[in-house]
């Protein structure tokens, strides 16, 4: 008898032991560098909305590094489900390895991008130098602090910028644009390979007069040395769209597409644009936006990069920074 | 094997890389007494040493007074031969009993070095500690005890160990290979063992990504046995094995090369096998050099960013070292907490090298008993 | 007859073991490396590693390797020569920090460095008023190469200087000779050949150089980039082929260098002997 109930008691704890827990579900996201906080915060709320939408937990591994490395990586075989990235054209180069399927751009509200960011001045307490506008970063005398827009997706939308304000003040020149170009850039002091090497230049080393700077990261750096920097934000800027999407191909053979697509898809949710904007990217929902007008110049003129000026990325990307491209030229002369 | 083959690799033997001191000159039966003599003179010369410290009567001095003594009046001479005189040896021998070179010269060399040390060691680690603690001691608790910081810490001492061990095991085995025997292409093996040091980090990584990742031909087959190499602990490990490949290897080389064979042939014709060999005849000789190269291999193990930066994926809490939660932590804007990281690699070195200093330094003067 | 002369036991297992090893971890991931350049035709390689702004590269990165390295031949020479013949306050110390530029993640090393030596920090600022900018000039890289490969340099020669019996430097005194003539004829020689390989190997991984010059470099073409920045730009164009070609030309030239050094080695040993 007792053997009996032993045995019945071995086959049902062997059976509590072979039958699996609910699988944690496991989500992957590639990012770029400056947005560890905001996703911080945002997978969280996540995690919780999982909760309520599916009664399941969902672990989520953060990735953050350059941008065209992460993208690299992705490329080369690190599994990411989703992929937030500062650049389009980093996505397209996923895409163009096979692992993205083609139109992903027009899968999400918004050319993908859930939030935005724009390009602003970081100058030191009272503006000792008055940089005002883009026309300013010429001056002699005025030190200027920007990443190598050949190795940071950040300092390519600087370039961009301040070659749409010239296009603007020379009247389509292109001779006086890349010459003024080239001025801005003769006062270039240190060109730091990545976006947060030029802050510790301008923040900690002290060098220069003027950091351009994505907007997000202008604010850390303000909460990082309080009282000693200020905000110019110039009439014109360039408006960067970090998009995101799904990994079709690393989704598939992890069996995660609803699990990363609702992930995407909340970040437009008002939930998931009032997390962007309190990490200072500006939410793409024009309602939400305006409960952040205290810290973003929302009358800020802003040009796109499929304006015709640039005509997109990847015409942008060959004319400009590509091998031999308008950029090096600057430097060849 | 030809004598010809023979002849051509004894040119492109390792040619002892790390010099091979006085020895390697010496031949035939003499070589083996010379050693004898070197190695009590090493010691008698540490122990002069300590000796020094407390100038005159020093315990340690009396193996050595005589020939210290013998030698004393010649020193003198020699120095004034630099300086110009030769007068007055014999007055000069007391007070001159203990010093071997002019103390200008060895004031001098040793505040150079101190200045050079300064500048180039004690400064930046200041630099680092100062940013560590800038913000309080509270901050830098928190920062060290951060989850993610655990989970690297944890995933750097892993991969160092493992990294470490493959690498002094391979050192040992090359290191004997290389200098117990001669052969074909010797001079290329020694040159692969050194290749790590010339590839940049960045290649470093690169290579392995374009072996096992993706786009790598190794791909499909570790993709049909669903192995991960890359973006992995794998990958990490392997990326460090790489990078320290040559630590233990060139180190136990140049000293191994230095004794030559005639210990362990002795040995063997008495009839020990090859471990015996190893461990009772070789091991007691490369002691010193190999808790060298394995310190030196651990802190280059523990430190490595570029190579492991490539094939790491930055995935927090999986595949980050310490060295790249460092940058991350940096590159997320907070600065001090970095800092405060890095102060655990900087202060886990120091305290292992200075352990080690220490253990030499006991363990060296446990032996002097005996050599007197 | 040279197998005669294997009384040794043991060399089919350490042989076996050191050549898997070594083609596993090394001969193995170059030979991919290579692979990827081939995909290129030759014109190609050749045109990305002689670009005019990848040549001026090599010419900083050859350039700031050399100093750095021969920086390091003579402080690290007599760090060690300190560190092993003579006792100190704070030797120990001393010995105990060579070993940090390796601890240090590059990163860190880099902007420590750095702060240190811009015009506002510790070091740079005083000279700054003495006219002398370190940071964001190749001075500055010769100051982060000095110092991440310092301690190839010291301890290549500490092992051999710890063996050398300063014994000879007596016998040479007895003759007479002066405190340089012994360092010429006596020391020099015997240290020859630990200098050579410490040189080799502090401009070999001096080259290979990224994650600490590029915060001290200032990056700016033409002045202070520096080869590994090359390669890394070509990848962030996601140009693998490009990359490696940089790549395998910077290896080429480390690879001869160190066998050059090699060469005089042997000499320097044979000298020794003769």
């Amino acid at each position: 008898m007792s053997n009996r109930v032993l045995a019945a008691l071995a086959v049902f704890s062997l059976l509590l032991i072979s039958v699996p827990a609910p699988a944690q579900e496991e989500l992957t996201n590639v990012s770029y560098d400056p947005t560890r906080e905001l996703y911080e915060a945002y997978n969280q709320a996540f995690q919780k909305h999982w909760q309520e939408l599916k009664k399941a937990d969902v672990t989520i591994v953060q990735s953050h590094g350059g941008s065209a490395k992460q993208a690299r990586s992705v490329i080369e075989g690190n599994e990411a489900d989703v992929v937030t990235l500062a650049l389009a054209s980093d996505i397209t180069a996923i895409e163009e390895a096979g692992l993205i399927n083609k139109g992903w751009q027009s899968e999400l509200p918004n050319n993908s991008s859930p939030y935005t960011s724009t390009i602003v001045f970081l100058v030191r307490k009272g503006n000792p130098k008055k940089i005002l506008d883009w026309g300013d970063l010429a001056r002699e005398g005025v030190g200027v602090i920007t990443p190598n827009p050949k190795t940071s997706g950040g300092a390519r939308w600087n370039y961009l910028a301040a070659w749409d304000w010239a296009d603007k003040e020379y009247d389509h020149d292109e001779t006086k644009i890349v010459a003024f170009v080239k001025q801005v850039f003769d006062n270039v002091l240190v060109l730091d390979s990545g976006a947060r090497g030029s802050t510790n230049t301008f923040v900690q080393n002290g060098q220069g007069d003027v950091l351009l700077a994505w907007e997000n990261e202008a604010y850390l750096s303000l909460a990082e040395r309080p009282g000693e920097f200020e905000i110019v934000t110039p009439p014109t800027s360039i408006l960067a769209e970090p998009p995101v999407t799904i990994v079709d191909a690393y989704v598939d053979k992890n069996g995660t597409r609803e699990l990363a697509t609702e992930y995407l898809k909340f970040l437009y949710s008002d939930e998931g644009q009032r997390i962007a904007g309190a990490h200072y990217y500006r939410p793409s929902n024009p309602e939400i936006i305006k409960e952040f007008a205290d810290y973003f110049d929302l009358g800020l003129k802003l040009v796109t990069i499929d304006d015709p000026l640039f005509g997109g990325w990847e015409v942008a990307q060959k004319k400009h920074f590509g091998d031999g491209g308008v950029f090096d030229q600057i430097y060849e002369k | 094997m030809t004598t010809d083959a023979a002849e051509t690799t004894a040119e492109g033997l390792v040619t002892p890389p790390a010099g091979v001191p006085g020895g390697s000159g010496e031949s035939g039966g003499a070589a083996e007494e010379v050693k004898n003599i070197l190695s009590e003179a090493e010691r008698n010369f540490l122990s002069g040493r300590t000796g020094r410290g407390t100038e005159t009567g020093s315990p340690t001095g009396a193996g050595r007074a005589d020939s210290e003594a013998a030698d004393a009046g010649a020193r003198a001479d020699g120095e004034d031969g630099g300086t110009g005189g030769t007068d007055g040896t014999t007055p000069r021998r007391g007070r001159r009993g203990h010093r071997q070179e002019n103390p200008l010269i060895r004031g001098t060399l040793i505040a150079v070095s101190l200045v050079f040390a300064a500048l180039m060691l004690v400064l930046p680690l200041l630099a680092v500690l100062s940013q560590a603690f800038g913000a309080g001691w509270d901050n830098f608790v928190r920062s060290v005890t951060d989850t993610f910081t655990v989970k690297a810490l944890k995933l750097t001492l892993l991969t160092s160990l493992v990294a470490v061990t493959a690498n002094t095991l391979f050192g040992l085995t090359a290191a004997w290979a290389l200098t117990r025997y001669r052969f074909r292409g010797q001079g290329l093996l020694v040159t692969l063992i050194d290749l790590p040091f010339a590839v940049s980090p960045i290649i470093a990584g690169l290579i392995f990504i374009l072996t096992y990742g993706r786009l790598g031909w190794a791909a499909p087959f570790l993709e049909a046995h669903d192995l991960k190499i890359v973006f992995a602990t794998p990958g990490i490990i392997m990326a460090t094995v790489f990078v320290t490949i040559p630590f233990v290897a060139r180190e136990i080389i140049p000293v191994l090369a230095a004794r030559g064979t005639d210990e362990e042939q002795a040995a063997v014709l008495m009839g020990a096998g090859f471990f015996r060999t190893f461990f009772q005849v070789t091991l007691p000789h490369i002691r010193w050099a190999l808790v060298y190269s394995v310190i030196l291999c651990s802190a280059r193990a523990m430190g490595e960013f570029g190579a492991v930066s490539v094939v790491s994926g930055h995935l927090r809490g999986k595949t980050n070292t310490l060295p790249l939660h460092i940058e991350i932590l940096f590159n997320e804007h907070h600065y001090r907490e970095a800092f405060a990281v890095s102060a655990i690699l900087v202060i886990t070195s120091i305290v292992i090298l200075t352990a080690r200093s220490l253990v030499e330094w006991v363990s060296k003067k446990e032996e002097e008993p005996g050599v007197r | 007859m040279a197998k005669a002369k294997r009384i040794i036991p043991g060399f089919g297992l350490t042989m076996g073991l050191t050549m898997s090893y070594v083609g596993f971890f090394v001969l193995i991931p170059m030979v991919s490396m290579a692979l990827v350049t081939a995909d290129l035709s030759f014109k190609e390689i050749v045109k990305s590693a002689t670009d005019a702004r990848v040549l001026s590269s090599y010419k900083v990165s050859f350039l700031c390797s050399f100093l750095a390295a021969a920086i390091n031949t003579v402080f690290g020479t007599i760090l060690a020569w300190v560190l092993v013949r003579y006792r100190f306050a704070g030797r120990r110390l001393v010995d105990g920090l060579i070993e940090l530029p390796f601890a240090l993640p590059t990163a860190v090393a880099g902007i420590s460095l750095t702060w240190l030596t811009t015009n506002k920090g510790w070091i740079g600022g005083p000279l700054s008023k003495l006219g002398l900018e370190i940071a964001y000039t190749r001075v500055g890289i010769v100051v982060a190469l000095t110092f991440i490969t310092l301690p190839f340099m010291v301890r290549s020669i500490q092992p051999v200087l710890e063996q050398l019996s300063p014994d000879y430097e007596e016998a040479g005194r007895t003759l007479g000779a002066g405190s340089l003539t012994i360092f010429r004829k006596i020391i020099l020689p015997e240290l020859k050949p630990a200098m050579l390989t410490g040189f080799s190997l502090a401009f070999a991984r001096g080259l290979g150089e990224y994650g600490s010059v590029i915060f001290i470099a200032g990056n700016k073409p033409f002045q202070t980039e520096i080869a590994p920045l090359m390669i890394v730009t070509r990848l962030e164009e996601f140009l693998y082929g490009q990359a490696t070609a940089v790549a395998l030309f910077m290896l080429a030239a480390s690879f001869i260098i160190m066998f050059l050094v090699n060469r005089l080695q042997i000499r320097a040993a044979r000298f020794v002997e003769s």
